[in-house]
């Protein structure tokens, strides 16, 4: 890692000018620090900083570019790079649902004040049918060239009419493997390891409910996406019965409870739960379970009444180039689907396999539908087992 | 022991609970402070000692806007409940019952109704009516918390205080407005300084109205600091809490040295600042 | 300052029509202000808590709905029942935790320390109020984490098993919502004992009562004033707090705020979430009554007891 320490300490000190954020990286050495991406990806903060000045060509970006997104979703450096080179700071507002932010985005008609707001595939035929966001302008993201073919034409946006990817990826189970001996391979060891001495009392579970329906679904191998009144309260009580007794907290990040011995086994998103591996490597498993799981996706799109619709664009845009894809999927843990990406990551990058899904993994995995889910029924039912999991 | 007047077993007894409650009270403070040294890059996993997160606190752009956007409310809402709560205080305290007991039942609704039934209230009617504007929604959603609080501070200084100077001024031909302006005003000013910091302080720490009722670009801090402290600790966070504990801190001590010098006595400031509870004793 | 007799010439009495229809508009502008901002609000989701929920409309409000109570039927699942027996045990035990650890702080301050200390005294107790919420909940989730120092604590004294915390359980809530609300507890009941007079205890040692004797009979019912006013607002304000029980309660912290936040903007389903909302005013209104009631009657208790063993 040292070697890698001094490489970047030699690109910065070669590269000219005295930005803040060169400043910053200075400072952070000199406090013995390491950099903030969990990799150290062997790009210049320069060479970022001049892709976004090339794509921002003296156009007028404004000031801020308002992003409305999950928190800790997108690689700092990569940030500031874009603000670096192209003008406009970003400023990230986080929700930490998708409904929640959709009824944000409606409640507040065209007036939210966000340039770009991220959302999940299964929300993206919502969204353009509630006319919450707005066709993309592809002449000003030439890049999307650089998506790779699958995510070109996806069924709920043909064309990218209005939406881009801006990652996929899926849920697995993360365990603390010195209390935990046993194998994990499939979602009924989970419920099984769940109701164990070692691990009662120290589960946690995510905080959305298509996650923790699935739970019951995927293990029988079953369509976790049903309406279906019946199957869904069946669902329910086999959660209340069977899981919810063990569960100590439903969190969407895990890995510091994990770290902090709160929880001793987790369902988790795979790309947070890599970071966990930057600062333990050997005492925690990460397990894809079988025989069925989620594949989701998040997705970039401009809401309607944005102000700042260029430096939109121009982000995206910037976005889709393969070093800054690269860059963001080497810390934040997701594929960006840009052709390339995977090439491009250093050889050292931590946990190779929780970004690039292992051999016959994609297959087991499906698609989220929101339509016919019966959402409102769902929530309704979620927060009984959260109720009943309070009662414990 | 020699600082206490009367010893004694029950004053022992007495003085350890109280280190202990006070102890319990800073714990936490007192850990953020030290853990915001920590530059692991999770909280909760000491890594070592060193001034990272100050550093990127001083970086990011998002830390800085969300506090310019906290600042921005909480002064405005200090403002707006300042002069109204100013005005309710002096009719609670100086006006006839008729008046003054509904107005004082209004303003104790205010205080006692949950944050959360507010915070859904104000979202539904802001939306209704078009307000669009995020730090206006913000500032006046505080603000009706606010001017209860300033009211009773002021109420709480009125009533300790009875008419003679206001009569003695009248008496020398002086309008009630040439009263209220050089007589009233002036022996306000420690219950508008005490009241005002209130409602500053309260408008700046909110966080479920905050949360429900602004825009994109009305992000306040604390609600940036929520979303944070769900996801998982980190030292940034850290680092901005403790800067915003010495801010407040020092807002504190220039407030207390002030009211020492200009005269009212501790006791009187004591009572102010409890002031909004001597409401309820009295009413 | 001239002096003027009497009232004078038209240009007087005009000043005065001047003067005092801006005393009343002054008067009437904290009113107005809030009628259109708090009285408004309140009554539109009372209406709204009465229209009935219509699916796929935006927040589930359609226009020109009839008036229904079946949002208030809903309301009263056994979910919701369980969630605000949950959110009410959990106040009630967390005001009588301040009680039992404010008063004596409390009273020491004012009986022990010398004046020059008191201020300082306040200041201590003070201080963590006015300082950031979340500051305060960070400070917790570090030191009550299985890893976090007060966890080591327990387990070395075997009050919880090695490797666990008690971070994410009920204690941990009443922990966070004692915390945030003992000051508000201390700084009342501190008032009405300041307020009660030296001279009263002192009279009741010189006619030979014992301290206890003191403390029950005079000092604790002359502060019932302080005691309710802390009561009653701590009560309030731990059962409409949602987020602490959140941070520090892991699954243990569902309650009456996060269902209300889960049905209006997950559920996005208003009708429901105004309805909730509203039954927890009237729930705390009859509570905060009952209270009251029986700390009137707590109070009189010692009349009573004397006025019965006479």
């Amino acid at each position: 890692m040292s070697n890698k320490t001094t490489d970047n300490e030699i690109r910065i000190l070669a590269s000219e000018g005295w930005t803040r954020r060169n400043f910053m990286k200075i400072a952070a050495m000199a406090g013995g620090v390491a950099a903030l991406s969990i990799n150290g990806v062997a790009l210049a903060a320069s060479s970022l900083a001049d892709k976004a000045k090339a794509l921002g060509d003296g156009a007028n970006l404004g000031d801020v570019l308002f992003i409305y997104s999950w928190a800790d979703y997108a690689n700092p450096d990569v940030l500031d790079a874009f603000s670096g080179g192209a003008g406009p700071r970003i400023q990230i507002a986080t929700f930490d649902s998708v409904e929640a932010a959709i009824a944000k985005l409606q409640i507040a008609g065209g007036s939210a004040g966000y340039d770009i707001v991220v959302v999940g595939d299964a929300y993206v035929e919502q969204v353009i049918a509630r006319e919450l966001v707005q066709k993309l302008d592809h002449s000003k993201i030439p890049n999307l060239k650089n998506l790779r073919d699958q995510f070109r034409n996806l069924p709920f946006d043909p064309d990218n009419q209005y939406t881009v990817l801006k990652n996929f990826g899926t849920i697995g189970i993360l365990y603390n493997n010195k209390i935990i001996t046993e194998e994990i391979k499939n979602w009924d060891d989970f419920f099984r390891v769940a109701a164990s001495k070692a691990a009662s009392g120290r589960v946690c579970l995510l905080n959305d409910q298509p996650s923790v329906f699935g739970l019951v679904f995927w293990r029988e191998g079953k369509d976790y996406n049903t309406g279906d009144e019946k199957k869904l309260r069946e669902a329910t009580d086999i959660l209340i019965k069977d899981l919810v007794p063990h569960v100590k907290a439903f969190d969407a990040r895990p890995v510091q409870g994990l770290l902090s011995g709160d929880y001793v086994i987790a369902q988790g998103y795979q790309g947070s739960c890599r970071h966990i591996f930057a600062q333990d490597a050997e005492n925690y498993t990460w397990v894809y379970p079988e025989p069925q799981c989620v594949v989701w996706s998040d997705h970039y799109a401009v809401p309607t009444g944005a102000k700042n619709v260029d430096a939109a664009h121009a982000f995206i845009n910037f976005m889709l180039d393969p070093d800054v894809a690269a860059a963001e999927t080497g810390h934040i843990g997701y594929d960006t689907g840009v052709e390339g990406v995977i090439e491009k990551l250093p050889d050292d990058v931590i946990r190779k396999d929780l970004i690039v899904f292992p051999e016959g993994v994609l297959d087991r995995l499906i698609y989220q539908k929101v339509e016919g889910s019966n959402p409102t029924l769902r929530i309704d039912l979620f927060n009984e087992i959260k109720a009943a999991a309070a009662r414990q | 022991m020699n600082i206490f007047p009367r010893e004694g077993l029950k004053t022992t007894v007495f003085a350890t609970w109280f280190l202990l409650v006070a102890l319990f009270l800073l714990l936490p403070i007192v850990t953020v402070i030290v853990y915001s040294f920590n530059v692991g890059n999770y909280l909760v996993v000491w890594k070592g000692f060193g001034l990272r997160w100050y550093w990127r606190i001083l970086e990011n752009g998002n830390i800085a806007a969300t506090l310019a956007n906290s600042l921005i409310a909480a002064l405005a809402c200090m403002a707006i409940s300042l002069v109204l709560g100013g005005i309710c205080g002096i009719i609670l305290a100086r006006r006839s019952a008729l008046i003054a007991y509904p107005l004082s039942l209004l303003l104790l609704t205010v205080i006692a109704f949950p944050e959360i039934v507010k915070a859904v209230a104000y979202l539904v009617w802001y939306v209704k009516i078009d307000l669009g504007v995020g730090l206006i929604r913000i500032a006046i959603a505080h603000a009706l918390f606010g001017t209860a609080i300033v009211a009773f501070v002021v109420r709480a200084r009125l009533s300790g205080m009875d008419g003679k100077l206001e009569e003695a001024a009248a008496d020398l031909g002086a309008t009630p407005f040439v009263t209220f302006a050089t007589v009233t005003l002036p022996l306000l000013i420690p219950a508008f300084l005490v009241g005002g910091i209130l409602s500053f302080v309260i408008s700046f720490d909110d966080v479920i109205i905050s949360l429900f009722v602004s825009t994109a670009n009305s992000t306040t801090l604390p609600v940036y600091i929520l979303a944070s402290v769900r996801q998982g600790l980190k030292g940034d966070i850290a680092a901005i809490s403790t800067a915003m504990f010495v801010l407040m801190i020092l807002i504190f001590t220039l407030a207390g040295a002030y009211l020492s010098r200009s005269g009212a006595s501790r006791r009187a400031a004591m009572l102010m600042l409890a002031g909004q509870n001597d409401a309820h004793q009295a009413g | 300052m001239s002096i003027f007799l009497g009232a004078g010439t038209p240009a007087r009495a005009r000043r005065r029509w001047i003067d005092a229809g801006l005393v009343w508009g002054l008067v009437s502008l904290p009113f107005i202000v809030y009628l259109v901002f708090f009285a408004a609000p309140v009554t539109l989701i009372a209406v709204q808590s009465l229209t009935p929920y219509v699916a796929g409309q935006h927040g589930g409000v359609a226009d020109g709905a009839r008036l229904t109570l079946e949002n208030y039927t809903a309301v009263f699942s056994p979910t919701f029942r369980s969630v605000f027996a949950a959110s009410l045990a959990n106040a009630f035990a967390g005001t009588l935790l301040c009680l039992l650890i404010g008063y004596p702080v409390a009273y020491f301050i004012n009986t022990r320390v010398p004046d020059r200390l008191k201020p300082w005294c306040l200041v201590l107790i003070i201080i963590p109020f006015w300082t950031s919420y979340l500051l305060r909940m960070q400070g917790w989730r570090i030191l009550l984490g299985a890893n976090g120092e007060i966890s080591s604590i327990l387990q070395a004294l075997r009050i919880v098993e090695p490797g666990e915390g008690i971070l994410f359980t009920q204690s941990a809530v009443l922990v966070g919502l004692v915390y945030n609300f003992l000051p508000m507890m201390i700084l009342p009941i501190y008032v009405s004992i300041e307020r009660l007079s030296h001279d009263h205890r002192e009279a009741s040692r010189d006619l030979y009562a014992r301290p206890w004797q003191t403390f029950l009979t005079i000092t604790l019912p002359l502060t019932y004033p302080g005691i309710m006013a802390g009561v009653t607002m701590v009560f309030i304000m731990m059962t409409g707090d949602y987020v602490t029980p959140e941070l520090m309660g892991g699954a243990k912290g569902m309650m009456v705020g996060t269902l209300i936040y889960s049905q209006f903007l997950q559920g996005e389903n208003w009708p429901l979430a105004s309805a909730m909302a509203l039954a927890l005013v009237f729930a705390l209104v009859v509570l905060v009554l009952a209270m009251t009631g029986i700390g009137a009657l707590l109070r009189d208790m010692p009349k009573v007891i004397r006025r019965a063993t006479r």
